[in-house]
């Protein structure tokens, strides 16, 4: 290919593109999101491959900068340089926000002998203050659209960087699955009767249909072209009781509304008594009974749709210079960026946003009649806000909490976005740095501290509880939301609480109001004193005795909720129960926790190894029916974290019957279970 | 266990030995089979009751026979039997698969004399039966609060009753056929009693059998 220039040609050798070196972060390692917080500052470390196509190897040298430019501290590669590709692992310490709470964004540098322009890829650190609220589930994505379904407990987030509808779970904000929209999706709506999810496509000209009953993609709907000339890309979308409204944008940068009913796109030649051309960056918003439709324009100008009389019966040019940011409505009221307008759509107020150093970012109304405002902070690394809004006094600043994470949502395409959504269940979710952000709808309830009431190991709730074990916590006010560790190493904070023993960190595995499961860390021992700490405050110290060894036997809960002793026969892998019975002279394995510190050393709260195996320094007695059992091996159970297994042979004299008693016994604790022994076929 | 194995040896042996000594008559040589099925017998369980036996299922063997008389004959016998043990409760059940194999020595007693085309008898025996549990064990085996069906063999000693009638079709052929119903004790390590339940002592095992031997 040639190029034409003042100077002469360009030539381009378009074949050999192929065979020059290009270099890129891989596409899924492009966010990286590193946590810290009062549990954890330790620095984090993660892994992206830098790739290469098949032009081979490229020279490359990494540094991390800020969004202006500088370069960021306390962000390391290692290595920094060579040839890609490559794996890098990437170590982020709390010093790359300043040591202070909030959050940064930093750029992954590439400098490289390739020849293409890289893919943008992005460190997100955050560090989080106590008073922060929320969870975060981190979930990449360039969102800019959120509805909660109000039949289901699910909720859609539109995700404009990858073309694609997310749906989650509301209660565990698990990803359920995600449908392929058109390019460039900028907004949703429900249809109707809920049955339909409707997504705006800006630079596909169609609607994408998705059924949320069958949970299938129903098609894309092409908006018919006025002319071989004049196309219609849809940015907004929106349902009434009359049918679908749609802002669309002709090729000559206007808009224009265009109706969907009964399988038919239409463009009214006027709105009434006004003109069929709007700003095309024009968001729609339904009323809550779906009576009209509020169309708010990028260029200050504001209408209103009248279901019953498919026309506008309200418009306003004056009274704003421009318009964008978050939109909601309520019964009788509008919200759009930072002003409140009334249902005629005359501004009654503004927002002092500014005055709090943020700016509006979220607004969702409440089924009490309330509302919930979110707003960003203005500077790189301020923390976000979470308030209520009382419609009957709009201008008082109610429960003001900063957020874990500041909301976040691109306005790049369409300058309106819906980033807070209200769940069926009662939670809240906004769009977070790098995901999704949790909030229970009690979030700024007070009298929340946490209190413990017990400690406990994880396996027989009893007070045995010895180091690297895996530990039960009960009491109050633990946790505000349920979550669930994903993987390991454990993480030391989650659902916004953690615990630390004399001041260490504990690895979690799972945290509610009234229980924390975790594993005792392998360096406490002794009288412990023990304090969880969730956003709502920090718990009064309990104290507790760990020891060195405490075996105790894990359950495992069979058909009418009855409970077993979790040893397993090595002969099927099976449960050993009455319908499973051990046999003599048969290995036997054991699961347990408490058997204390290991051989090799093992870091809290990472996933035991196979190879080699993490040996108990203590090996426990074991007897079935009185008579000594050889113990083959005792440790951790590989790929878990905190749960032992006891390999043993049940001796040839041990006793038959329905419920021989088996003790296990280490540091002076004895834990028994009763299980069913017969002889060798 | 053990020593019931050198019974079951011992049987056999005997019932071998005996054949030479009592060869006063002739001899009979045949094969045998059809279906089988036991009985069905009670178990109860602390918080409800069920039954427990054999589904239906083929039978076959041979027998060894001797005429002691005009009226009288012994046979050596052996049986194996392809029965899956059923446990019911109400619409919940457990299956499991099982055989047995039975060595007796029986006496008959003809009706008629040894010259007649048609022979109906009657015969009893005492033996061995060797159960063997053959199904997959599982964790959660269902109605398991009132028996467990186990993986594993157990032998016992067998009686056994029954009536039949041999046919002369030509030359030394003979057409049996005949019923036979071996009474055991429950095999209750492979049927075990399940805690606080009680299985019923005594299984009746049926065999309508069918067969063809020779004479010589």
């Amino acid at each position: 290919m040639y190029g034409v220039s003042e100077s002469g040609l360009t030539f381009f050798p378009l074949q050999q593109i192929s065979e020059t070196p290009q270099i890129d972060v891989r596409a899924e390692d492009r966010q990286l999101l590193f946590q810290f917080d009062f549990c954890n500052e330790q620095p984090q470390s993660k892994t992206f491959r830098l790739e290469t196509n098949d032009g081979g190897p490229a020279e490359f040298f990494l540094t991390a900068v800020r969004s202006d430019g500088t370069p960021a501290s306390g962000i390391n590669f290692e290595p920094h340089q060579g040839v890609a590709p490559a794996d890098i692992r990437v170590t982020v310490s709390s010093e790359a926000v300043g040591g202070l709470e909030g959050s940064a964004e930093f750029q992954i540098v590439i400098t490289s002998n390739a020849v293409n322009t890289q893919q943008p890829a992005s460190i997100f650190a955050t560090v989080r203050d106590l008073d922060q609220n929320g969870i975060f589930h981190e979930f990449p994505g360039k969102f800019v659209d959120i509805i909660a379904d109000p039949n289901r407990d699910r909720f859609y987030a539109l995700d404009q960087e990858r073309f694609m509808v997310h749906m989650f779970d509301s209660d565990s904000f698990r990803l359920l699955g995600s449908f392929r929209t058109g390019n460039t999706p900028t907004w949703m709506t429900l249809n109707h009767d809920g049955s339909m999810l409707v997504v705006a496509n800006s630079q596909a000209e169609t609607l994408t249909f998705i059924d949320l009953n069958t949970l299938r993609k129903f098609g894309e709907v092409r908006l018919p072209w006025r002319s071989l000339t004049e196309g219609l890309y849809p940015t907004s979308v929106a349902q009434d009781n009359s049918g679908i409204l749609i802002v669309a944008q002709t090729p000559g940068q206007q808009g224009r509304i265009v109706t969907y009913r009964i399988n038919e796109f239409r463009t009214p030649v006027t709105l009434g008594i006004f003109d069929n051309v709007i700003d095309f960056r024009s968001a729609l918003l339904a009323l809550p009974d779906r009576s009209g439709v509020l169309i708010a324009s990028n260029d200050g100008r504001t209408a209103f749709w009248e279901a019953l009389t498919r026309k506008v019966i309200l418009a306003r040019n004056n009274d704003f210079a421009s318009l964008s940011g978050p939109v909601g409505t309520g019964d009788d009221f509008f919200v759009i960026g930072n002003h409140l307008l009334n249902s005629s759509l005359v501004p009654q107020r503004d927002f002092n946003d500014a005055q709090l150093g943020q700016e509006a970012a979220g607004f969702v109304m409440l089924p009490d009649g309330t509302g919930v405002r979110t707003l960003s902070p203005l500077n790189e690394t301020g923390t976000g806000l979470i308030m209520r809004f009382d419609p009957d006094n709009p201008g008082s600043i109610i429960s003001p909490i900063r957020m874990v994470e500041p909301p976040r949502s691109d306005t790049e395409v369409f300058p309106f976005v819906r980033t807070l959504a209200a769940l069926r269940n009662g939670k809240l979710v906004s769009f977070g740095t790098a995901g999704l952000l949790e909030f229970p709808g009690n979030y700024d309830a007070s009298n929340r501290n946490p209190r413990i009431t017990a400690i406990v190991n994880s396996a027989n709730y009893k007070t045995g509880i010895a180091s690297g074990g895996l530990v039960s916590i009960f009491g109050e006010n633990l946790s505000e939301v349920d979550a669930s560790a994903s993987g390991t190493p454990l993480p030391l904070s989650l659902g916004g609480a953690c615990v630390t023993v004399n001041g260490l960190s504990l690895p979690l595995l799972y945290v509610s109001d009234n229980q924390i499961n975790a594993q005792m860390s392998f360096a406490a021992g002794g009288s412990v004193a023990a304090i969880v700490r969730t956003n709502s405050g920090i718990s009064d110290i309990f104290l507790a005795n760990v020891l060195g060894s405490a075996p105790a036997i894990f359950k495992v809960q069979g058909p009418e909720e009855k409970l077993f002793a979790a040893v397993f026969r090595l002969e099927n892998n099976l449960l050993a129960t009455l319908s499973n019975p051990i046999r003599r002279n048969e290995v036997a394995i054991a699961f347990t926790t408490g058997l204390g510190p290991v051989t090799p050393l093992l870091l809290d709260g990472n996933a035991a190894p196979s190879n080699p195996l993490a040996t108990s320094l203590a090996i426990p007695a074991v007897s079935v029916g009185g008579v000594s059992a050889e113990v083959l091996y005792s440790g951790l159970a590989p790929g878990f974290v905190g749960l032992y297994q006891i390999n043993f042979i049940v001796p040839w004299g041990a006793p038959l019957g329905l419920q021989v008693p088996i003790t296990i016994s280490a540091g002076g604790v004895t834990e028994t279970f009763f299980v069913r022994i017969i002889d060798p076929q | 266990m053990t020593s019931l194995r050198k019974q079951f040896t011992l049987v056999t042996l005997l019932g071998l030995i005996a054949l030479p000594s009592f060869a006063q008559g002739s001899y009979e040589i045949g094969v045998l089979g059809l279906v089988t099925s036991y009985k069905k017998v009670d178990v109860v369980g602390p918080d409800r009751s069920g039954k427990v036996g054999g589904t239906w299922g083929p039978a076959g063997g041979f027998v060894l026979g001797q005429s002691l008389g005009d009226h009288w004959g012994g046979e050596f016998r052996y049986v194996f039997f392809q029965n899956d043990i059923e446990l019911q409760s109400g619409s919940e059940s457990a299956e499991f698969s099982s055989q047995s194999h039975a060595v007796h020595y029986d006496v008959l007693y003809y009706l008629t004399g040894h010259e007649q085309t048609v022979r109906p008898f009657l015969a009893a025996g005492v033996g061995l039966m060797h159960y063997r549990g053959t199904g997959d064990e599982q964790a959660f085996q269902p109605l398991s609060d009132l028996a467990l069906l186990t993986h594993t063999t157990q032998t016992v000693l067998a009686g056994d009753v029954g009536l039949g009638v041999k046919i002369r079709i030509g030359g030394n052929a003979l057409v049996r056929l005949e019923f036979r119903d071996y009474i055991t004790k429950t095999p209750d390590k492979i049927i075990a009693n399940s805690i606080d339940s009680e299985v019923d002592d005594l299984i009746h095992h049926w065999a309508p059998l069918v067969g063809i031997s020779w004479t010589f």
